[in-house]
């Protein structure tokens, strides 16, 4: 690496102007979180060639990473711009607007990505994460389910489903709320988590969860006690398993 | 199951959470059921303390998003901070029943108003409230709680019986029958000697 670096930064001596070796650099500059030096190269390769979308893209991404947003936005945007089927620029504006607390843009935006780029796991992944209004359920449950239709072993969109699922809260056909948990469909896709990570201590509780309102409550038992092997501190598992042993009492 | 084990997971919920409001509650219903009334107080009220904080950040971060304009999102914090109240004046009830129970009446009505401070519909403490009144023999006031609470809570058993104790007190014995022969009808182990006079008295109801 160093000696990539080291040709780099010659063939920048010898040519100052080569926006390439600039970018280049740049992005190997934010590998080493070197933030500072990269930012005046991006700078650099803007400078040189201002018709590049991947160098803004890169460019939003490191003030991204140095909480510049404002900055970051605009470099989105301008990237954007000179590339609209972009679909990673939609998807990384998305999540920074998630950041921002500015969802309904940022939902556009994902969306816009999964238009461009209709295997974008990670942007229907987020996008199903973004749609917690009950009125939204049928629109994340599609969205999990494409990510995990793409990529099988995405474990965060079974989780997630898993969630949405367990707690069934949406609107029915004439706009009433409900709460119409899908237990079958949760246990199947917190397993499948399990399956893909045995360790992860939140789909163990979330499975005991369901579980237990299945009234499969030594099975629970089994999965509230594996979170708590996994994470002691797991306050909630501790919780649940309580209310568990209560009940059994 | 003893309660040890129970109370021993409580207590690393609590440990690793703080502000546990539930593990709290869950931990002073273990105490009271164990006749240990100072720790179940104590656990109360740091269960009421989770609580109001944990309403008050849903409410900072509701109004937030509210201000932004982000009203999915700031619906979400708004309903947990709905959710919050609730159960805080779950908690706040419950201490009022404690202090209720040992006559202390003066924080008995603290707590039931909180209580009613932060869910205005919390039958219990409206319940509360008419015990209160009716130990200071005011009967009009104590029935007004009794009655506001069974709009909420009409299939409370005791409520109806404190109801028709009120109405005897306050010479009405078509009211106090009424409300007594509703209370034996949802739990049939009430019985009371001088409303059940009373009712011979009036065979026709």
């Amino acid at each position: 690496m160093k000696n990539v670096q080291k040709h780099l930064e010659r063939a920048i001596e010898i040519n100052p102007e080569f926006a390439d070796a600039h970018f280049e650099l740049a992005l190997l500059l934010v590998d080493q979180e070197n933030f500072k030096k990269a930012r005046k190269h991006f700078e650099k390769t803007i400078e040189i060639n201002s018709d590049d979308a991947k160098s803004f893209f890169h460019f939003a991404l490191l003030l991204q990473a140095i909480s510049e947003f404002e900055l970051s936005r605009e470099n989105f945007l301008k990237a954007i711009d000179l590339d609209q089927n972009f679909a990673d620029a939609y998807y990384h504006i998305g999540l920074l607007l998630c950041d921002l607390e500015e969802f309904e843009e940022a939902k556009n935006n994902l969306e816009k990505a999964t238009d461009v780029d209709q295997n974008h796991t990670l942007a229907y992944y987020h996008l199903g994460k973004l749609l917690t209004d009950p009125e939204d359920f049928e629109q994340a449950q599609k969205n999990y389910l494409t990510a995990i239709d793409i990529d099988g072993k995405f474990r965060d969109a079974h989780y997630y489903l898993g969630k949405l699922l367990k707690n069934g809260i949406k609107n029915d056909k004439d706009g009433t709320l409900v709460e119409e948990p899908d237990y079958k469909g949760a246990k199947l896709h917190f397993q499948k988590t399990i399956d893909i990570t045995p360790d992860f201590d939140k789909a163990h509780y979330n499975l005991a969860l369901v579980l237990n309102a299945q009234n499969e409550s030594d099975n629970a038992k089994t999965h509230f006690e594996k979170a708590i092997e996994i994470n002691p501190e797991y306050a909630k598992a501790h919780y649940h398993l309580a209310l568990l042993l209560k009940t059994k009492k | 199951m003893s309660n040890s084990l129970i109370k021993s997971h409580l207590e690393s919920a609590i440990k690793s959470n703080s502000h546990f409001a539930q593990a709290y509650y869950e931990l002073a219903k273990i105490f009271l059921e164990e006749q240990n009334i100072k720790s179940a107080i104590r656990s109360l009220k740091n269960a009421i303390n989770s609580g109001l904080e944990k309403s008050l950040v849903s409410e900072k971060k509701g109004q937030s998003l509210l201000k932004q304009r982000q009203f999915p999102q700031a619906k979400r914090h708004m309903f947990k901070m709905g959710l919050s109240k609730y159960n805080t004046s779950i908690y706040f009830s419950e201490l009022a029943q404690i202090y209720l129970d040992s006559y202390d009446f003066e924080n008995a009505k603290t707590y039931a108003l909180h209580s009613l401070d932060e869910y205005a519909n919390q039958p219990t403490a409206m319940h509360i409230l008419g015990c209160i009144n009716a130990s200071n023999n005011k009967w009009k006031l104590s029935a007004e709680w009794f009655t506001k609470s069974l709009e909420l809570d009409f299939k409370n058993a005791t409520t109806h019986l404190s109801l028709a104790h009120v109405k005897q007190k306050q010479k009405k014995p078509k009211d106090a029958i009424h409300h007594y022969l509703i209370a034996k009808d949802l739990d049939q182990c009430i019985s009371s000697t001088s409303l059940d006079k009373l009712s011979k008295k009036h065979p026709e109801l």
